[in-house]
């Protein structure tokens, strides 16, 4: 086998997600920017051509918006999953495993085996951070879009004030308006609905071959992996 | 306007406003323009622009403007705060 060949076997999953996203932002970007100038056509203002549109605040509040509330998903769903448990889900840690678990259970400092990354041999504040880099950098994300989400809100809410001979808000005004928040709590609703269906759904279903998945003939009852 | 230039005034206008002029006043935009009660003689005190939309504060009343083919139009002019409502504008191109 080529190593091209073997990097796109071994990186599948990833390559598969990053080319469906980039399809559907594209097709986000036509279809954003056909709904903006039907907008502007409607209201007699000019339309705009696709490369403004994919770098105007409307196009990149809406990708802010879904980016922010998924970080947020995958944030609290790795945090919910160290201290809360659900019997049968393959989601879940097992019963009684609730919290961050032993230094032996965790392969980390003395315990570490020889293929364990280096962050987790040495002491101290590296592997304090490597003990927590996913949820940290999650979470880094998701404050970073939402802040992005804010801010390129704002733009495209008051450029919809200015087009409705309405008056402009702050950044303060905006963080508290109907706008902002229903914009955010309709992407949080649909991402925490996503997590639990999982978590419930995975007790009783199964998918054939799908890490996702218990295997078809485990019981009910098993939780975790 | 100040020095009795109508035509001057409609040139900065979008064509939604000048028609807005035409029908308030019976008469050519440059005409028009003279005989509305519009005050544009003050200090600008903000302006900001959010995209394609701007939002110009001039004495006591406001301007809204919009992307043109080649530069800022006015949508509206001499507009006054009307509590939640759209603002009240003496030349309303919206």
């Amino acid at each position: 086998m080529t190593s091209t060949r073997r990097f796109v076997r071994d990186n599948g999953l990833s390559l598969f997600f990053a080319a469906i996203f980039l399809a559907a932002l594209v097709g986000q970007s036509f279809a954003g920017l056909a709904s903006y100038n039907e907008t502007q056509v409607a209201e007699g203002l000019r339309q705009v051509g696709y490369w403004r549109f994919v770098t105007s605040s409307n196009f990149a509040v809406d990708v802010a918006e879904n980016w922010q509330s998924e970080y947020l998903q995958f944030f609290l769903y790795i945090v919910a999953t160290v201290w809360l448990i659900q019997r049968g889900s393959p989601e879940s840690k097992p019963t009684g495993e609730e919290g961050v678990e032993s230094d032996e259970e965790q392969l980390v400092g003395r315990y570490a085996e020889p293929d364990s990354p280096s962050s987790a041999v040495v002491d101290g504040l590296r592997r304090v951070l490597f003990s927590n880099s996913l949820l940290i950098v999650m979470g880094v994300i998701f404050v970073l879009s939402w802040l992005a989400q804010s801010a390129t809100g704002v733009i495209a809410y008051n450029e919809e004030q200015l087009t409705n001979l309405q008056a402009p808000v702050t950044w303060f005004g905006y963080v508290v308006s109907a706008d902002f928040w229903d914009r955010t709590l309709q992407n949080w609703q649909s991402e925490f609905l996503a997590v639990g269906s999982m978590a419930a759904l995975s007790i009783y279903l199964r998918q054939r071959g799908s890490s996702q998945s218990k295997k078809v003939g485990d019981p009910h009852e098993k939780t975790g992996d | 306007m100040a020095s009795g230039d109508g035509a001057d005034a409609c040139a900065l206008l979008n064509d939604a406003a000048r028609e807005s002029v035409m029908e308030q006043t019976g008469a050519s935009c440059a005409d028009g323009i003279q005989d509305l009660d519009l005050d544009l003689g003050g200090e600008v005190t903000s302006s900001q622009i959010y995209s394609r939309a701007a939002f110009v504060e001039v004495g006591d009343s406001a301007l809204f403007l919009t992307v043109g083919p080649h530069d800022w139009v006015i949508r509206a002019a001499g507009c006054v705060p009307n509590g939640d409502r759209p603002f009240d504008c003496v030349i309303d191109g919206s």
